[in-house]
C-alpha cells in the first residue's frame, strides 16, 4: 500500500520539471517529509541543488527541513524556491 | 469667531488630494498625518520600483529615497511604467523621480545614483523609516536584508519572474528575517534572471502595488494585517493567490538570532558569489582555450568554408523563435545530453563528414582545413560553454572527426561585433 502525494512546484522546480504540479507515491509507512525530498531528489537530480534552498509547506504551513514529519495522502505539499528577480 | 475647527496639520490641498484614501477606514486624519511624516526607501528602480515608488508618492509618504546604479533602456519599458521613451540613458533613480514630481510636488525624492553596497548602504538608509527591497538580484536581497536587521527597520520585500511574483514582511514586530527562511544563498547555477526567464509587467505591477500597500498598512499602524510570517505566492497564470505560513524569527538566525555571527555588514557578492546586479555583462571563460572561437573569428570560418560546419543553437526554443543565424540548429541546452539529442547530433555530424568525403575524393588538395567544426552558439556565450563540455564527454569516439568550438560572447557578440541588425532581446 501507498500514499499518492501532489506536490505544488514554484518558480525554478517548476521552470526546471516543466509542471506545476506533480504525484509522488510513497508506502505507507515511510510517508514522511525526509522521504518525500529523497524520492523528488532521486526522480529529479536536477533540481536537487534548489531543492536544498527551497522552502517546503504541507498544508500552506512551512516545514522545517531539520525535522522529519509524518505526511498524508490528501496534505497539500508545496515546494517553493526563493525568487530574486523584479 | 473661527471659520472651521481642524485640529491637526494637513493643509487644504492636501485634504483635497488625499481625500478618498483620507476617508478609507482605518486610515483617517492620523493614518494620513503618518504618511506624510514617513520616509520610505526604495531598493531599485525597476519593474518593482517603479509602482512602488508610484503608488506611495501619490498616496503622500513625506520622503521616498530612490536607490538605483542603472539607466533607462528601451527594454525596459514594457514593465518599468515609471520610466518614459525619453529617459533613455539617463539614470533610472533620476527618471522615476522625474515622473514622480509630475505626479506629486508636495512630497520630496531624494535619489541614490550608485550600487546599493556594504559600504554606501548604512549611510543611505538610517534616514529612513522602512525600507523596500525591489531589487533583481541575489547578493542585493542578503544585503538589504541585513542592512535593516542592523538598523531596525521593517523590509517590505517583493520579488517576480516570469508569471510569478513573491511578497512577504520581513524584521517586523519581532517576525523573521529573509535569512530566517532561506539562511543559505541558493547556488549561482539554480537563480533565473529575469533577462534568461523573461517577466510581465503586470505581475511585477501586481507584486509592487502589493509591497506599496504594506508599506501603508505599517506607517498607518494596521498592524495585525500585516503581511509578516507569512509568504504570498502569486501566480498569475492561473490567476491563484496562496499565502504560506513561513516559520517566524529563529533564535539560531545568523543576523537576528540570539548569538548573531553578521554583527556588521558582509561581503554579499562574496557570500552569494554573485554581483549586486542582475545584468550578466560579459562572461569570463570557463572552458578550455581550445574549444573556444570569437565572433569574429567564427565569422571568418565561415565565410571560408562555408559548407562544412554545424551550428548548434542551444538557447531555448521560444528565445531561437525570435531570430538565429542561417543554417543553425536549435538543441536546447536543457536537452542537449539526452539520448535523443546526441543521435540527432551525431547523424548531423555523420552527414556533414560523409558529404566532406565525397567532395574531397573529387578533389585531390585535400588539407586539414577541411576537418569538419561542430559550433555551439547561445545569447551570451554562457550555456554554450556547458554544452561544449557535454558534447565533448558525450561525443568522445568521433572526437577525431571533427572541430568542437563553443562561440565566445554569443550572439550579443555577434550583434556588437559582426552584425548591429541582428536583433537583440
Ligand atoms: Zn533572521
Amino acid at each position: 500500500m501507498s500514499n499518492q502525494f501532489k506536490i505544488l512546484l514554484f518558480a525554478k522546480v517548476k521552470e526546471v520539471i516543466g509542471k506545476d504540479s506533480i504525484f509522488i507515491d510513497l508506502p505507507l509507512d515511510e510517508s514522511t517529509s525526509f522521504n518525500l525530498i529523497r524520492k523528488l531528489k532521486h526522480i529529479y537530480p536536477q533540481i536537487s541543488s534548489t531543492l536544498e534552498v527551497s522552502l517546503l509547506a504541507v498544508n500552506q504551513e512551512y516545514i522545517s527541513r531539520d525535522q522529519d514529519i509524518k505526511i498524508n495522502s490528501n496534505d497539500e505539499i508545496a515546494i517553493i524556491p526563493p525568487v530574486s528577480g523584479g | 469667531m473661527e471659520k472651521y475647527i481642524k485640529e491637526h496639520t494637513l493643509k487644504p490641498n492636501e485634504i483635497e488630494r488625499y481625500g478618498r484614501q483620507l476617508i478609507t477606514p482605518d486610515i483617517g486624519v492620523s493614518g494620513q498625518m503618518s504618511l506624510c511624516n514617513s520616509s520610505v526607501l526604495i531598493i531599485g528602480a525597476g519593474g518593482l520600483g517603479c509602482p512602488v515608488a508610484l503608488y506611495l508618492s501619490s498616496a503622500g509618504i513625506g520622503t521616498l529615497g530612490l536607490v538605483d546604479y542603472d539607466t533607462v533602456e528601451i527594454s525596459n519599458l514594457h514593465r518599468q511604467i515609471g520610466h518614459r521613451e525619453s529617459s533613455k540613458g539617463i539614470s533610472k533613480a533620476v527618471s522615476l523621480s522625474k515622473t514622480i514630481s509630475e505626479l506629486n510636488s508636495l512630497i520630496k525624492v531624494n535619489t541614490y545614483e550608485t550600487t546599493f553596497t556594504s559600504e554606501t548602504a548604512m549611510e543611505i538608509i538610517k534616514n529612513y523609516d522602512i525600507v523596500v527591497d525591489a531589487s533583481d538580484n541575489v547578493a542585493t536581497r542578503y544585503l538589504v536584508n541585513d542592512a535593516c536587521v542592523l538598523t531596525g527597520k521593517p523590509l517590505v520585500s517583493g520579488s517576480a519572474l516570469k508569471w510569478e511574483g513573491q511578497i512577504t514582511c520581513y524584521n517586523y514586530n519581532n517576525g523573521p528575517c529573509y535569512r530566517c527562511i532561506f539562511p543559505t544563498p541558493p547556488p549561482v547555477e539554480t537563480v533565473t534572471k529575469c533577462s534568461d526567464g523573461g517577466v510581465l509587467g503586470p505581475i511585477v505591477g501586481v507584486i509592487g502595488s502589493l509591497q506599496a500597500l504594506e508599506v501603508i498598512k505599517i506607517l498607518t499602524n494596521n498592524k495585525e494585517g500585516v503581511l509578516s510570517g507569512r509568504l504570498l505566492i502569486y501566480d498569475g497564470m492561473s490567476a491563484v493567490f496562496r499565502t504560506v505560513r513561513i516559520r517566524g524569527k529563529q533564535s539560531g538566525c545568523n543576523v537576528c538570532g540570539d548569538k548573531p555571527t553578521v554583527t556588521q555588514l558582509i561581503d554579499y557578492t562574496q557570500f552569494c558569489q554573485s554581483n549586486y546586479s542582475e545584468s550578466a555583462g560579459k562572461v569570463d571563460d570557463r572552458v578550455d582555450k581550445t574549444l573556444i572561437i570569437t565572433v569574429e573569428q567564427f565569422n571568418q570560418s565561415i565565410k571560408n568554408n562555408n559548407n562544412n560546419h554545424l551550428l548548434i543553437d542551444v538557447r531555448p526554443k521560444i528565445q531561437f523563435d525570435i531570430c538565429s543565424l542561417p543554417n543553425s540548429n536549435n538543441i536546447p541546452i536543457e536537452e542537449i545530453d539526452k539520448k535523443e539529442s546526441i543521435e540527432i547530433i551525431e547523424k548531423l555530424i555523420k552527414e556533414k563528414v560523409e558529404n566532406n568525403n565525397n567532395n574531397n575524393n573529387n578533389n585531390e588538395n585535400r588539407d586539414a582545413s577541411d576537418e569538419l567544426s561542430v559550433y555551439l552558439v547561445c545569447r551570451r556565450g554562457n550555456k554554450s560553454q556547458d554544452a561544449v563540455k557535454i558534447l565533448d564527454e558525450k561525443l568522445k569516439e568521433f572526437r577525431d572527426k571533427f572541430k568542437l568550438l563553443h562561440i565566445k560572447d554569443g550572439l550579443l557578440g555577434w550583434n556588437e561585433s559582426i552584425d548591429d541588425s541582428f536583433p537583440i532581446y
